[in-house]
Order: structure tokens, then C-alpha cells, then sequence
């Protein structure tokens, strides 16, 4: 076998997966399946433990009406274990056109995940509701 | 308005001039990484967006809405500071470049946001509900 084979089968395979990588990250940027009616995303800033073993969660969240950035919108915030039992007060509000990026806490009792629902009205009435698991 | 990144008059054809309007969606202390960016493009004629161009990062990528054809959006996997330019075609189907200046993109936690005004629910008690 020629001395050089391995090494070109090597760098054959390298630089297929790192194709495949970058076209990976690609695919996942843009995750609405249909045309959006929002523009939203929900992050979580960051989760504190305190000496009770309460469990602090900050979420960061940008919400759009996508036809039209300028519209009000409405939002809603449920919280509940992965049990669904509720906790926390719900958090709601009107979001103007240049309030469309806030922070919302949560504090928890007891280890467990969290599980958010938010809810996102239109100027039209649109309702469109998602849920995320942390 | 805050939002408004960008007033061009363009075309300065002798028949008429053309004036576009770049919006983010979003305030600018939503600009952290791992985050859909949207822009709208607004205009008083047909405008397509070509291509968007990032400057000075290989820690972002753009996209035309699939489903939008005037909105575009950046999402960054790192911080980053960049130029932005979209690169588009009017109703003459003639050229059009549009500055948005330069975009700061974070990580999360180090930019200042506000909670909202109504009805949020800082730090609440345990069990709350």
C-alpha cells in the first residue's frame, strides 16, 4: 500500500464531516416549519440554587408579530413542573414596539424541571402557543 | 424610533427616488448569541432581498426568510461585532446595497434588559400558584 493512502483517506474523511457540520448548523438557525405569525425566542439566563435548594430560573425572552414589527402584541407566561403542577405567578403583558425584549423569573420549590408555555396574541387575534421544557 | 436602523433615499435615477427602511424586530439589548436575529426591509416599491453580507465575523450567519422575502435574519453561535450590508434588487430589477451600520451580538447575561411593565412576576414565592 502506498505510504500516502492513509493520509488521503483521512483528510477524504475530515473534510466530509466537516461538511456535513457547517450544513448541520445551517439546517437548525431557522427552526418555524410553517410562515411564523411571531418572530420569538425564550432563553434561559441563568438558574441559581439558594440554601433551601429553591431553584432560581431567569428566562430572556424577544417576541415580534413577524408581518409587522411595529404591532403591540400580547403575551402570556405559565409555569409548571414536569408534572404539571403550576408554579410561579403567571407573567403577562402588552409588549410595545420597542419592549419586545424582557425578563421574566421564576422560583422554584424543590429540584425538578421546569416547564414554560408562552402564549403570543396578535393585533389581529392571532393566538399561537409554545412550550419549552428546561 | 428606536428601531429604525437605517433612512436611505436611493436610486438616483432622474424619474424618482426610492426610499427603503431597515427594521430589526427586535431592541437591540435582545442581540445575544444562539438568538434569530429578524430585519424587515420596508419600501414604497417591490424589493427583494439578494444577499446579505456579515463583515469582520465567521461567528454569524444570514438568511432570507424563507417565508418572507423582505426579512432577513442573522443568528451568531458566538459573540461578535460586525458590519452588516443587504444586497437586493428593486421593482426595475436594479441593484440596491443597504447599509445597517455595525451589530453588536452577546452572550447571554451581559446585556441590559427590563422586565416588562404589566403584570410581571419577579422573583416570586416558592410554590406560588
Amino acid at each position: 500500500m502506498p505510504i500516502w493512502l492513509p493520509g488521503l483517506i483521512l483528510s477524504a474523511f475530515l473534510y466530509q464531516n466537516c461538511g456535513g457540520f457547517l450544513a448541520n448548523k445551517s439546517a437548525n438557525i431557522y427552526s418555524y416549519q410553517t410562515a411564523p405569525t411571531f418572530f420569538y425566542d425564550v432563553q434561559l439566563a441563568k438558574v441559581t440554587v439558594d440554601s433551601a435548594l429553591r431553584q432560581s430560573y431567569q428566562f430572556d425572552i424577544a417576541i415580534s408579530y413577524a408581518q409587522n414589527p411595529d404591532s403591540p402584541l400580547t403575551y402570556q407566561m405559565n409555569f409548571s413542573t414536569e408534572k404539571l403542577n403550576p408554579v410561579c405567578p403567571r407573567s403577562e403583558g402588552t409588549l410595545q414596539a420597542d419592549g419586545k425584549h424582557f425578563t421574566v423569573n421564576c422560583l422554584i420549590p424543590t429540584e425538578d424541571s421546569l416547564q414554560v408555555e408562552l402564549i403570543m396574541v396578535g393585533p389581529n387575534n392571532e393566538t399561537v402557543t409554545d412550550r419549552f421544557r428546561f | 424610533m428606536a428601531l429604525l436602523f437605517y433612512i436611505l433615499s436611493i436610486l438616483n435615477s432622474s424619474l424618482y427616488a426610492e426610499t427603503i427602511l431597515i427594521q430589526s424586530h427586535y431592541p437591540n439589548s435582545a442581540y445575544i448569541t444562539q438568538r434569530l436575529l429578524p430585519f424587515s426591509l420596508s419600501t414604497n416599491s417591490g424589493l427583494k432581498i439578494e444577499n446579505i453580507r456579515l463583515f469582520g465575523t465567521e461567528d454569524c450567519q444570514s438568511l432570507t426568510d424563507p417565508f418572507y422575502p423582505t426579512i432577513f435574519h442573522i443568528y451568531c453561535f458566538q459573540p461578535a461585532t460586525m458590519s452588516v450590508t443587504a444586497e437586493c434588487r428593486d421593482a426595475n430589477n436594479q441593484p440596491v446595497s443597504l447599509s445597517l451600520g455595525t451589530i453588536v451580538v452577546t452572550d447571554i447575561g451581559q446585556t441590559a434588559t427590563s422586565s416588562p411593565t404589566e403584570n410581571s412576576s419577579p422573583f416570586t414565592k416558592p410554590g406560588g400558584q
